[in-house]
């Protein structure tokens, strides 16, 4: 396989709460974790620098020079840089820019950068968000929010194919499995799930209740990418880029021209060819999931499953610790924590350390060798696939 | 002293190119958009047709008539407004002329409401007594 780009150092801050850090200051706490974990690091390894607009969905404003001001407190002059925000696929989308950069020679290096957060509902910031993520015309006078957008996916999967609410539960059971063996997860400290515990738990939007939904928090996290002819600079054993696909369908949920097949089929197609491999191929996967219904489309959608078994393809923890197929081995955004758009950064961190060896303790799988990881933007918006390995 | 019931829920922002979508609103109709080039309806509102980017598309009167393509009962308020009409449902619906709308289901329990229910259109009264197309149980 033809390696694309390599992954050789990345970290994550711990999901929190962290009102005392604006966007910006958020970014600098990111940037010192990152340069603590990774002390070999200097001004001249980072060539290129990608970062999402600094405190979005803030009340105080969106920064889109934060590459500029990120390079000027790092000490760099890049010759490949930009504020890039497509969601929760911003991340994956810069792993596919820095390549292509790399590639053509703009640089040799580019650090990836996320920093996200919620805002506080109330004063106003619900009814922003709402015309954000949704038609700010045409849908936002019906009360659209993220939950209820999401449950459409939901109601109508179910409607196609008899999946059920147990199914969506164990989803959340089986990623809370997980969250128990990372040392960072937001959740890990509430305990076991059960499905009792998720179908009584507080209803939001029918299908969802409240344990189907992420948990929204604040947190953020790096990715050095380099050249892979450079790569073993860096790391003993890089985890590689070898396939990606991208693709955008809709902005509004209503103008979407299918609710259970999503912009991810092609792009898992694109990015399985590109790196010359199938669904068969892969030893895991991360699947961005808001809610409990993303990673039973997405399964379906990269051909991990036939379309319609995603529910069965949960089912009685086969994707959980000790299961056949493990997806989400950090807890997903909901158990790990929904740092915002930066979460689309988390799994690729995740990704990496699992390739790299590096995932630690009980958590680590014993063959990662090639994993999927697909994220999402928007309201199922945005998608790009990553397909990424350990060997050259 | 008597009350008046105010509803305060949102009331959009018009543009110039969606105004007789509104303005048939505030008559009691629903309008849709259809491509000169190519014949096909489509909503949203647009200055173009996103089939063949034909200027000028022609506005036309829906029958009113559409199915609930997908839906969810809302139990947790997005913000305020929204509080007191918990739980609501929300839905895409299908027009018969095909295109798709957001919209909520308006007089029926929000239990009895289905994929593939028929419904037809009706109006919610706001603030200033804008009306907001809606769907209700045919």
């Amino acid at each position: 396989m033809n390696p694309l780009a390599a992954i050789v150092a990345v970290s994550e801050m711990k999901p929190g709460r962290y009102p005392q850090y604006n966007g910006m200051e958020m970014y600098r706490q990111v940037i010192a974790q990152f340069l603590r974990e990774w002390p070999q690091l200097r001004p001249s390894d980072i060539g290129g620098l990608l970062s999402a607009p600094a405190g979005m969905a803030s009340a105080d404003g969106t920064d889109v020079f934060a590459h500029e001001k990120i390079s000027e407190e790092l000490g760099i002059e890049p010759s490949f840089s930009e504020t890039i925000n497509a969601g929760g696929c911003t991340y994956a989308l810069m792993l596919v820019r820095a390549s292509l950069a790399i590639e053509r020679g703009l640089c040799d290096s580019v650090l990836c950068l996320g920093a996200g957060r919620f805002p506080n509902v109330g004063s106003g910031m619900a009814e922003m968000m709402s015309k954000l993520i949704s038609h700010p015309e045409f849908e936002y006078p019906y009360g659209t929010y993220i939950p209820p957008i999401f449950a459409l996916n939901a109601t109508r999967h179910m409607h196609e194919f008899g999946t059920t609410r147990e199914q969506l539960a164990q989803v959340a059971v089986s990623q809370r499995e997980w969250s128990l063996l990372h040392p960072d997860a937001l959740m890990a400290p509430q305990g076991r799930l059960t499905l009792d515990k998720v179908l009584s738990s507080r209803p939001i939007a029918y299908p969802f209740n409240l344990l189907d939904c992420s948990v929204p928090s604040e947190g953020g996290s790096a990715v050095l990418v380099v050249s892979p002819k450079i790569a073993r600079r860096y790391a003993k054993k890089p985890c590689y880029l070898f396939g990606f696909g991208e693709k955008h369908t809709h902005s509004s949920i209503s103008q979407a021209h299918d609710l259970t097949t999503l912009g991810s089929k092609e792009t898992s197609a694109l990015a399985y060819r590109m790196a010359g491999v199938g669904p068969g191929d892969m030893d895991f996967a991360q699947l961005y999931d808001s809610f409990s219904i993303n990673p039973i489309i997405y399964a379906e959608d990269l051909g991990l499953c036939a379309k319609g078994q995603g529910g069965a393809f949960f089912a009685g923890g086969r994707t959980a610790p000790g299961g056949e197929f493990p997806v989400n081995t950090y807890g997903g955004l909901m158990s790990f924590g929904h740092v915002g758009d930066a979460s689309g950064q988390t799994m690729i961190v995740e990704a990496a350390r699992q390739i790299m060896g590096i995932a630690g303790g009980e958590r680590q799988l014993k063959k990662a060798d090639l994993g999927v990881v697909h994220c999402y933007g928007g309201m199922m918006s945005e998608h790009a696939t990553l397909v990424l390995g350990s060997q050259t | 002293m008597s009350k008046v019931a105010v509803n305060l829920k949102p009331i959009p922002e018009i543009n110039a190119h969606s105004k007789p979508y509104w303005d048939a609103a505030q008559r009691g109709e629903l309008m849709f958009q259809r491509c000169r080039g190519t014949g096909k309806p489509f909503m949203y509102a647009r200055c173009w047709s996103p089939f063949d980017f034909s200027p000028d598309p022609v506005w036309e009167k829906a029958s009113g008539l559409g199915t609930v393509f997908s839906y969810t009962i809302v139990y947790q308020p997005p913000y305020a407004a929204f509080k007191a009409d918990c739980p609501f449902v929300m839905a895409i619906i299908q027009l018969d002329e095909g295109p798709q709308m957001m919209s909520n289901v308006l007089n029926c329990d929000p239990q009895s409401v289905r994929i593939g229910m028929k419904v037809k259109l009706c109006f919610e009264t706001r603030d200033g007594g804008f009306k907001i197309p809606q769907f209700e149980p045919a």
